[in-house]
């Protein structure tokens, strides 16, 4: 009874020691880096087949899975396919797919193949996912007709290598800058003045809301901190909270070195002493917010137009929009919030499809993913169905009550979105129309236009790609760097520094750029040109 | 020499003790299969792992890790903060279901021990999310606790929370107030199993109650005390991740930040396992070191635990 | 001093006065301690069923639900993952406890005795409290063994904890040399002594053995969010992470939609209302668990 017991546990142990460690050493689909796709047979959509589909479910995604979504459903049944999706329990979600990424069988398709550490490339090199590029033309041909159209976006889907390894979803028109400085028009109102636009009108209307309304947090700051202010007024000293790059010659700077950025601290730190803003601003929730607003407690927070009008009231009574502020009067900014073509950073999901080495239907994958691009798609995906959720008048969409109405969809509109018609996904967004929100607040498409005209983006940094080694040295260098700035500037702003005493500004900024010498921002800065570089001269074989 | 009498009378034990062994067999198999298979894992400290590639297609790095590790300019603190997290711990959460569990002894109303046992071990049912939010709540501006605080020193208001000072306090403070009740259970379990007859021994010497508390209650429940006391002091490195996240700020880094949070924000986001599997095996020979340590001076009281 | 009426509990004499006024003080620290632990279960309790805006805008104590609403309740129970969520952590704990006990009890046992190779075991063991490949080599592990999306993947690989084992063959090293001969010498085996003498004598321990073993098998998530992919095999706690995390309100307005405020509010609260359905059953099984760890003092039973 031993002897079995010690040879069952060899073999186990045997077992799981050899496949684990050589489980990895799967072959890295070299078919597919050559492939002549004018030699391809045609997609022969007579059989039903399964397709598996990773993704992550969106926070306020019905039913828990999109198996019941009605468009995914559809596209199901137009291609002959069936498809089953795998969803990761919410909040897991990286975590999972770290997990999946490693198992021997993986799905046949992943809606957020970006995840993977190094990126798209780095995925492809390493054997889990397949290089579609020689595939696209002849079983995605929408897709790739549409990317090739437009030079810029396709340099956002290109790797550096050159090759499109992945169906990305994506916009074919610039979209908007969508959340910008909201005021409290009632409150402007009271005091006389106008939207501010310059720094110092800024000051100026801070001040008497605090004074003359008695606001206790006139200036709110959403939750997530500073970062999240969309790069409104620091851009106004030319400075950011990451990286940008100089509009004129192309050179990769870190916005907190800028000379303009201790300027700008000090500008929140004079704020924040005259009791512009809270000192609750550490934990004041975004709902908290909204309250104090429309308490009359709040004089501006940043946000989008749909939370304003749906929460705060009417627009132009209630609220009124305001423009990025400006030091001088008739500067152009070349920094805010901008939405890119393609959206291809970690906290895009469900942005692009990759087909993976387990796939035994390389074609009928494609062909599902392609669909989000062919005409009927893009209607379905951004629409939902012709008749039901929209009509066409004019030529144009226009969505019908439906959506709205809870007794027939069962949930709210924000659920509703996702189950029958999409939000985020792999298809060509269409923002500006397909947003029933903004369909029903009209003037919000005023607003977010003005953000977007406002200001340039040049020194924005594009989406570039870091490889996997660039990525590790930003992991394990520049989060110091990042995690330093940011709680020196909770530090400065509040009054506390490290000798908990109020330190001079001057010195302040010597021991701060210092530090960030020290730690190395010269080396980081060097990786990002070099990415920076080789995102400039992408461009697509054939 | 020694080698053949060690192995012979192993077999002797063995054949004496046959249903033992037998006995244990299962157990071992299940921590090789479970515990001791995995640990090939370890490597992945001295290389830059891929999944994907496995150990035969992944770098070697050697140490590599472990000196990006030490050379970060918040190594200092994050140590600083772990070890003195930790020794503060030893001094005021340990001891804390003992002295409760300790006092509900001496209680002679039964039902005041009911009452009390079950009211305070409800809070370590209430999950990490909610105590925090719990914490956030009163520390906030004008929460609860920020109010008194400020009665006390006479400071405007603040939150707690944005003052690294205030960071060990609340942690330690929580911790005791979410276990205590429930650690104290095993504790009282071994006051209960204390000999009868050693207290009537001692009441008819003479000894009054707190006497009998120092030389019969105390002695016989230090073979439990020394016990889980190893064990915890083989946890010097570790201060578990999800509650420092939680709590952890900018403007309290100074002193939230441990080894966990730090390793999850530069390796494990990332998905590197080399550098999370090193720092790892960083904080397990530490750890290991301070409990075979502890180890050796409790075998003195026959209390080790091997 | 106080005499109950003799069909009730026995109540203990009180010979000196001052035993009395220890009694007293001690009595009104431990409810004082009591309550303090109870009052963030109360206030988690009434947040619960109150309206949402008054519980977010109130900075103090919350001693009494305010305009008591069940709207929470009812939203998370429309979960339909939820029901047969509680009824999957019931599985995994009685049959996880189950075989944790057995193969700890064992463990335990043998290690108490004085083989000689329990150096090396305890050795080994204690090893593996520190020591470990990681996640990743875990999970290949447990993939490789056919275990991904299975029930006994939650079961299996959680046999020991060490922590526990330890604190079992402490009790069982108190068991008196004299009674375990006793009872070798009247020719019982090993498993004769350990099942129907040591064991009794420690029921007490191992009634808090088996009650953190229960405890850790019903908040335990991690394992179940490693590997299992069919939501109806998800126990309790992963549901109600993914409550708690889909109504924490500070992510909103990450992306360019929005939500109605009834909605909004509605997440605060079910945020509240998921708490106290997670942690309910642990509430009712304590009292139970309890009788048995307090089940009388240990007297001598070497006389007579």
């Amino acid at each position: 009874m031993k002897k079995w017991l010690r040879r069952i546990s060899v073999l186990l142990l045997s077992a799981a020691v050899s496949l684990s460690v050589f489980a990895a050493c799967a072959p890295k689909n070299p078919g597919d880096d050559d492939v002549d796709w004018t030699t391809l047979p045609d997609i022969d959509r007579s059989e039903k087949v399964t397709l598996t589909i990773w993704s992550p479910l969106e926070q306020w995604a019905p039913d828990s899975t999109y198996d019941k979504n009605v468009i995914y459903q559809r596209a199901a049944e137009e291609l002959n396919l069936e498809l089953e999706f795998i969803h990761p329990p919410v909040g897991q979600e990286t975590d999972q797919f770290n997990l999946m990424i490693v198992e021997k069988d993986l799905p046949d398709i992943i809606f957020c193949g970006n995840w993977y550490p190094g990126g798209v490339q780095e995925g492809i090199s390493h054997g889990i996912y397949r290089n579609v590029n020689d595939y696209l033309p002849k079983y995605a041909p929408d897709y790739y007709r549409r990317l090739t159209a437009n030079p810029d976006i396709l340099r956002e889907a290109t790797m550096d290598n050159g090759d499109i390894g992945a169906v990305w979803g994506f916009a074919e028109y610039e979209e908007w800058c969508y959340s910008g400085p909201i005021f409290n028009k009632k409150a402007l109102d009271a005091i006389g003045e106008d939207a501010p636009v310059t720094i110092e009108d800024w000051d100026r209307v801070l001040g008497k809301f605090k004074n003359e309304l008695g606001m206790n947090s006139a200036f709110a700051i959403h939750p997530l901190g500073l970062q999240y202010l969309e790069q409104a007024i620091i851009s106004a000293y030319g400075a950011a909270s990451g990286f940008i790059k100089d509009p004129a010659t192309g050179e990769v700077k870190y916005g907190p070195a800028e000379n303009g950025y201790i300027d700008y601290l000090n500008l929140i730190r004079g704020w924040y002493d005259k009791g512009y803003i809270p000192t609750s601003f550490t934990t004041n929730d975004w709902l908290t917010n909204v309250d104090n607003f429309k308490a009359m407690q709040t004089g501006v927070m940043f946000d989008n137009p749909q939370n304003a009008a749906a929460l705060i009231g009417e627009y132009g009574k209630d609220w009124i929009d305001a423009p990025y502020p400006v030091l001088n009067e008739g500067d152009k900014l070349q920094i805010r919030l901008k939405n890119w073509y393609v959206q291809s950073n970690n906290s895009a999901w469900n942005t692009c499809g990759v087909v993976t080495r387990s796939c035994e239907n390389l074609d009928r994958a494609l062909d599902f993913l392609n669909w989000g691009f062919t005409d009927e798609g893009i209607m379905a995906y951004n629409y939902g169905t012709e008749g039901v959720t929209y009509n066409m008048v004019d030529g144009e969409p226009v969505f019908t009550d439906y959506l709205f109405d809870n007794d027939i969809t069962g949930t709210d509109i924000y659920s509703a979105l996702y189950r029958f018609k999409c939000h985020n996904g792999i298809f060509v967004r269409q923002e500006k129309t397909a947003n029933p929100l903004i369909q029903r607040y009209p003037e919000n498409i005023g607003i977010m236009e003005r953000w977007t005209e406002q200001s340039g983006t040049d020194a924005l940094l594009p989406p570039i790609s870091y490889t996997r080694n660039e990525q590790q040295v930003i992991d394990l260098y520049f989060t110091d760097i990042t995690q330093y700035v940011e709680e020196q500037q909770m530090k400065f702003i509040t009054g506390q520094t490290n000798d908990i005493s109020n330190t001079a500004v001057a010195t302040y900024d010597s021991t701060f750029r210092a530090n960030l010498t020290g730690m190395g921002i010269d080396d980081i800065l060097g990786v990002v040109s070099s990415a920076l570089e080789r995102y400039n001269e992408r461009t697509s074989e054939e | 020499m020694n080698k053949n009498s060690y192995f012979a009378r192993l077999k002797i034990d063995i054949k004496r003790k046959k249903v033992e062994y037998l006995l244990f067999l299962p157990v071992l198999i299940y921590f090789i299969i479970f515990c001791y298979v995995p640990l090939y894992g370890i490597f992945m400290a001295f290389f830059d792992y891929v999944p994907a590639l496995g150990f035969a297609g992944s770098e070697y790095v050697g140490f590599q890790w472990f000196s990006l590790f030490f050379d970060s300019i918040f190594f200092g603190r994050i140590m600083y903060n772990t070890i003195m997290l930790n020794v503060y711990s030893i001094i005021f959460v340990f001891p804390a279901p003992i002295l409760f569990a300790l006092l509900l002894y001496e209680i002679k109303t039964k039902a005041v021990v009911k009452t009390a046992q079950i009211l305070t071990y409800l809070p370590v049912f209430i999950s990490l999310v909610v105590v925090c939010g719990i914490i956030v709540d009163f520390c906030k501006v004008d929460g609860l606790i920020s109010n008194i605080m400020a009665t006390i020193t006479g400071e405007a208001a603040k939150d707690l929370l944005d003052d690294a000072n205030y960071y060990f306090p609340i942690y330690l403070i929580s911790d005791i107030w979410q276990n205590m009740g429930f650690s104290s259970i095993v504790f009282y379990a071994a006051l209960c199993r204390v000999d009868q007859d050693l207290y009537d021994a001692a009441k008819i010497d003479g000894a009054g109650r707190f006497r009998q508390l120092i030389s019969v209650t105390i002695p016989s429940i230090l073979p439990i005390i020394t016990v889980m006391f190893i064990i915890r002091m083989g946890s010097m490195l570790n201060v578990g991740f999800e509650k420092a996240y939680l709590l952890k700020r900018p403007l309290n880094a100074e002193r939230s930040e441990v080894i966990a949070t730090f390793v999850y924000d530069r390796g494990l986001k990332g998905n590197n396992y080399g550098y999370g599997t090193a720092v790892g095996l960083f904080s397990a020979v530490i750890n290991f070191a301070f409990l075979w340590v502890t180890n050796f001076f409790a075998k003195k009281t026959e209390n080790g635990l091997w | 001093m106080k005499e109950k009426a003799k069909n009730k509990v026995k109540t203990h004499k009180f010979v000196y006065l001052s035993d009395l006024i220890v009694n007293i003080v001690l009595s009104v620290i431990a409810v004082a301690l009591g309550l303090l632990c109870l009052y963030p279960v109360i206030h988690t309790l009434w947040a619960s069923i109150s309206d949402p805006v008054y519980v977010r805008n109130n900075k103090g104590l919350l001693l009494w639900p305010v305009d008591v609403t069940f709207e929470g309740y009812k939203l998370i129970f429309q979960n339909d993952g939820l029901v047969i969520s509680i009824l999957n952590s019931i599985f995994y704990v009685v049959f996880g406890v189950l075989y944790s006990m057995v193969f700890t009890v064992v463990a335990a046992y043998v290690l108490s005795r004085k083989l000689m190779l329990n150096g090396i075991f305890m050795k080994m063991i204690v090893f593996t409290m520190f020591f470990s490949g990681g996640m990743l080599p875990f999970y290949l592990l447990v993939s490789n063994l056919g275990l991904i999306n299975s029930r006994w993947a939650l079961i299996l690989p959680y046999a020991i904890s060490p922590w526990n084992m330890i604190i079992l063959r402490t009790a069982f090293k108190e068991v008196p040399a004299e009674i375990v001969d006793s009872a070798e010498l009247d020719g019982a085996g090993t498993l004769r002594v350990m099942v129907t003498i040591c064991l009794p004598l420690i029921k007490a321990t191992v009634a808090i053995i088996t009650l953190y073993y229960i405890v850790g098998a019903w908040n335990s998530w991690f394992p179940a969010m490693m590997f299992l992919r069919d939501r109806d095999k998800f126990p309790l706690q992963l549901i109600i992470r993914e409550i708690m995390i889909l109504n924490d309100t500070s992510n909103i307005n990450i992306d360019n939609i929005t939500q109605s405020e009834e909605v909004l509010n509605n997440r605060q609260l079910i945020k509240y209302c998921s708490t106290i359905v997670a942690m309910l059953p642990m509430l009712v099984i304590f009292p139970f668990v309890q009788k048995h760890f307090q089940e009388g003092v240990f007297v001598g039973s070497l006389k007579a």
